[in-house]
């Protein structure tokens, strides 16, 4: 695969990371533990895509 | 009767635990009982001592493969841990329905419910707290009211589903607005209706607010930070897809700075893929 569809597939699987997580977590972190929660959800969120992304291929 | 009224009702008939683990329980509250005499009650039970052997087993109580021997797992384990272990294999196999119910699924549930209990469990761990053995039995019946509410009174609950499916709301939100009362009651109301230990009762009770009342609770913030921690990491599914706010007091009484959570979780999901994969469900 080409770099650049890597980097775009890598955009992608960001941005519906990022609305899965505001979809699921209706508040804005009010500390540094709060923001490292929301960090593993997002982080989280991608890999389990990516995961899934790589099973269908 | 009006619903309040019928659901207390549904507690009250709800099938007591085995006698394995009543037995169990009065041959641990004798002082004089030994090893042996705790063993030999267990092994009227062949399915709890295959879970027992299996969980005690596993990496995360850290004698991976060692165990070979139920009197064995008693000495490491300890009765207590023991105990829950037997309580946590007997309510498993106590909910039995298998099909799914407008998105929720028993088995996605208990996988939600193992989560819970590890982290907990993890938690508890990193605070240094020493007496470790509600935690995990804790962490997998903190819910217990859900699937009460699945086994014994399907009708009502599949309307709680419904409205967490058009709303996306929290289950608990929907169970407040369909029946009048939430999961964290009924699971204290069982846990009243099977004598469970007074700590465990609090925290099925008191999780999703992290304190009792005013008062702090190490169990009860474990479970409760556990929970969405467990949605966070989306371990299983806990039948609403949404991830509450912590409360902020939780985090003195655990003892956690930053980074702490972030640290714990490649142990935690290894640990979790055991459990589930081999341990509970294989």
């Amino acid at each position: 695969m080409k770099e650049s569809d890597e980097s775009g597939q890598r955009k992608d699987i960001q941005a519906t990371a990022i609305q899965r997580v505001r979809q699921r977590m209706h508040w804005e972190p009010r500390d540094p533990i709060e923001e490292e929660i929301y960090q593993l959800a997002l982080q989280r969120a991608e890999d389990l895509l990516l995961d899934k992304r790589e099973g269908e291929d | 009767m009006n619903l309040n009224d019928l659901i207390v009702e549904k507690v009250k008939d709800l099938p007591t635990l085995p006698t394995v683990y009543s037995a169990l329980c009065d041959v641990i509250e004798d002082s004089s009982s030994t090893v042996e005499d705790v063993a030999r009650v267990i092994c009227l039970d062949q399915a709890s001592v295959i879970r027992i052997l299996r969980v005690a087993n596993s990496a995360f109580f850290g004698f991976s493969g060692r165990i070979d021997s139920i009197s064995r797992a008693i000495l490491i384990l300890g009765f207590n841990e023991v105990r829950n272990l037997v309580l946590a294999s007997s309510v498993m196999n106590l909910f039995n329905k298998r099909h799914s119910l407008r998105g929720f699924k028993p088995q996605d549930f208990w996988i939600h419910s193992v989560g819970v209990g590890l982290i907990t469990r993890l938690f508890s761990q990193m605070a240094g707290f020493r007496r470790l053995e509600n935690f995990f039995i804790a962490g997998i019946l903190h819910d217990i009211g859900k699937i009460f509410f699945f086994e014994f009174m399907e009708e009502e609950y599949s309307r709680v589903l419904t409205l967490v499916n058009e709303k996306k709301c929290l289950i608990r939100e929907a169970e407040l607005e369909v029946l009048g009362m939430d999961h964290a009651l009924i699971g204290s109301l069982v846990a009243d209706q099977w004598k469970l230990p007074e700590p465990i009762r609090n925290a099925l009770h008191y999780h999703h607010f992290g304190t009792i009342g005013e008062q702090a609770d190490l169990l009860v913030a474990s479970v409760h930070l556990s929970d969405i921690l467990a949605r966070v990491l989306e371990l299983g599914h806990p039948g609403d897809d949404l991830i509450p706010q912590p409360s902020e007091a939780v985090w003195e009484t655990l003892k956690l700075r930053p980074g702490m959570v972030t640290q714990m979780v490649p142990k935690l999901l290894k640990d979790f893929r055991e459990m589930v994969g081999t341990v509970f469900l294989g």
